[in-house]
């Protein structure tokens, strides 16, 4: 009677095929660990049967089970279409290989019972090779040259633990006539290091010492590798009339070490219109022994210390700041302090009254372009303090004018004249 | 029922009045030796439906494919024939048989529930005997000497190759039974027509019935409980076409 009955239902495929225990997956199972890391991935196991199960993972190196709170033990038991969460830990550093397929759970263990998630769902685990990211570093961000100066450096050094691959460097927009000369290989080991020597040409970046003056754009240099960090060092090569740091510069000091940038001396791009110019120059008859002809910030400061807290000129110079975009006081990117109120040799030129020695660079000499044909705020026109004293009662002003000489003149303290602030860099 | 020491005897008594059928009086011819050789085809549909756990929390049901397979048969029976009667020959000898192997199929439901019907299964059984074997001809001078015939043996059955797949990805392939072969009790009934050709050969057809016995695989890796797939008796029915000389 058996057998009739079985034949009766004929082929076995009107049966249904189904896995005892299915795996919703809870995260994301295709995932790349790196080797130093680690990961979870979570699926819900229910068990299909109305039958109790006794389910346990089949071990994959690399991976362990959390057990915590209301997770799935290890093994755990499932009554009939009851589930729980089985959560696997990943660990990179233990992971043989990838990881393609499973988990397989089986009952008690027993490979003769044992299901798997569906392929869609199954672990893609890729193991992320070792990672030999190392770091590189360098010397200077900016780096100002003068026209036809000394040749500078910037020295990149690989502060990482591995060698850097494939080093590249890219230059961009480099002046013409200045020559970048690179020591760096294609490797750099760590704790090495490599330098990039720039040579200047006669010719300022972007020409910015042309007509009244502008700030030039940075050439690049750019140092990275395969598996590091780009470096970048922004590349100016100034000359006078140029704007750097927010100023117009009138001296250069090319004797600075070649690891570094030039220095120099800028004045303000204006005329000072803080509080209520023009300034007075200090009290009437207080000596400030700020006598010098040629150092300005000392002057500055000796005025400074003698005056009480006031608006003369050379506090104004003093406390004024101005940051990289031009704002003031200080809101953004960097921001320049240091001002002062430039000596009256650095303000005109040898023969005039003051008695400049020579070789003092000076605003005369090398901003023409902002005292004669010159238009806008920018320019230097008529009497402008300086901050060298005269005598207890006086102090040297400076007088530009158009297409001539200046004139360096002295006059009471109490008169109120502008002020062109001054900034060594 | 497999083979018990004492069945020897109950042949051996056989045999012994076999040869008593010389002292009947109407038969007056000795013994004759005769040499039959059968070669047929078989037809069988033994696999059946098994529920059993492997392990415990592990119960599987083996579901028998209902499929009736055709199989080859062979057999060399040597004897001793002799008359007893006018009309009545005695056969009694050994007879050495074995066939081609039956395929075995169907579908594994897990946890017993046709829900889970996860795997397809196959695997092989393939028998031998060596029995005592005894036939009544009736020798009517008919153009065919109808006979009838009995064996009675030891069967080697050699259940072999078993091999699941699993019907969904979901499913992991599972350990295989082992081959496993199992001495049993054997008999087979036999009726069939002889036709001579000359006064030592003969042709004939039959048709013959037999019971291979019990056959089982042995257990998978793993498994703890209960054996591989068994079967109680193997039945099988076939036409067999033989050649026989006699002296």
């Amino acid at each position: 009677m058996k057998r009739i009955a079985l034949l009766l239902l004929v082929a076995s495929t009107s049966y249904a095929a189904a896995p005892l225990w299915t795996f919703t997956p809870l995260t994301a199972t295709q995932i790349s660990v790196p080797s130093s890391g680690s990961a979870t991935v979570q699926y819900l196991v229910t068990n299909q049967s109305s039958k109790s199960h006794t389910l346990d993972m089949k071990p994959i190196q690399g991976i362990s089970q959390i057990t915590v709170s209301s997770l799935c033990t290890d093994p755990f038991v499932l009554a009939g279409k009851q589930s729980c969460v089985l959560s696997l830990n990943v660990d990179g550093a233990q992971l043989a290989g990838n990881v393609v397929g499973g988990p397989v759970v089986c009952e008690q263990g027993n490979s003769l019972q044992c299901y798997q998630p569906s392929a869609q769902d199954s672990l893609n685990i890729t193991l992320d090779p070792v990672s030999s990211t190392t770091t590189l570093s360098v010397s200077l961000s900016q780096l100002a040259l003068a026209t036809s100066g000394l040749t500078r450096q910037i020295t990149i050094t690989n502060v990482g633990s591995y060698t850097a691959e494939n080093l590249v460097n890219v230059y961009e927009a480099v002046p013409p006539g200045t020559f970048i000369v690179s020591t760096c290989g294609s490797t750099l080991i760590p704790s090495g290091s490599c330098t990039v020597s720039v040579t200047p040409g006669v010719n300022a970046t972007s020409n910015c010492n042309a007509g009244q003056g502008s700030a030039p754009i940075p050439a690049m240099i750019s140092v990275s590798a395969d598996n590091s960090n780009t470096v970048t060092t922004g590349v100016v090569v100034l000359t006078y009339g140029c704007i750097y740091q927010e100023g117009y510069i009138f001296a250069i000091d090319d004797t600075t070490s070649t690891n570094m940038s030039i220095g120099g001396s800028t004045v303000g791009l204006e005329d000072m219109v803080i509080g209520s110019p023009p300034y007075m120059w200090g009290t009437f008859g207080v000596l400030t022994n700020a006598t010098s002809l040629t150092d300005g910030p000392g002057n500055t400061a000796a005025i400074v210390s003698a005056e009480p807290p006031s608006s003369f000129a050379a506090q104004v110079c003093n406390d004024f700041e101005i940051d990289s975009s031009g704002i003031t006081p200080c809101a953004t990117g960097t921001c320049y302090t240091g001002w002062y109120l430039p000596a009256v040799c650095q303000m005109g030129a040898t023969g005039g009254s003051a008695g400049c020695p020579v070789g003092v660079p000076n605003i005369e000499d090398n901003l023409q372009s902002l005292i004669t044909g010159c238009s806008g705020s920018e320019c230097l026109s008529a009497e402008h303090w300086s901050s060298t004293e005269f005598s207890t009662l006086g102090a040297w002003y400076v007088y530009f004018q158009p297409s001539a000489s200046t004139i360096q003149q002295q006059t009471l303290k109490p008169i109120a004249y502008p002020v062109r602030c001054a900034r060594n860099f | 029922m497999t083979l018990k020491p004492w069945h020897c005897c109950v042949l051996l008594a056989a045999s012994l009045f076999s040869a008593n059928g010389l002292a009947h009086k109407h038969s007056s011819s000795p013994f004759s030796w005769v040499a039959t050789f059968s070669v047929g085809s078989v037809w069988e549909n033994a696999n059946e439906t098994q529920t059993f756990y492997l392990a415990p929390g592990i119960e599987k049901t083996y579901k028998a494919k209902s499929d009736t397979q055709v199989l080859g048969d062979g057999e060399l029976f040597v004897g001793l024939q002799s008359q007893w009667s006018p009309s009545l020959q005695g056969q009694f000898g050994l007879a050495l048989a074995a066939t081609t192997s039956a395929e075995l199929s169907g579908n594994i439901w897990d946890d017993a529930s046709a829900e889970f019907n996860n795997y397809e299964y196959n695997y092989q059984v393939q028998h031998s005997h060596l029995a005592a074997k005894g036939k009544l001809l009736i020798d009517r001078d008919y153009w065919v000497v109808p006979w009838v015939g009995v064996s009675l043996g030891v069967a080697f059955n050699h259940a072999y190759g078993f091999n699941s797949t699993p019907l969904i990805f979901q499913a992991l392939p599972v350990p295989n039974f082992s081959s496993n072969t199992v001495t049993s009790f054997t008999y087979t009934v036999s009726v069939g027509i002889q036709r001579m050709i000359n006064k030592h050969w003969q042709l004939g057809v039959a048709y013959e019935f037999a019971d291979w016995g019990q056959s089982e695989l042995s257990r998978a890796p793993g498994q703890t409980m209960h054996s591989g797939l068994s079967l109680d008796h193997f039945y099988t029915n076939g036409i067999m076409f033989n050649i026989t000389v006699i002296e």
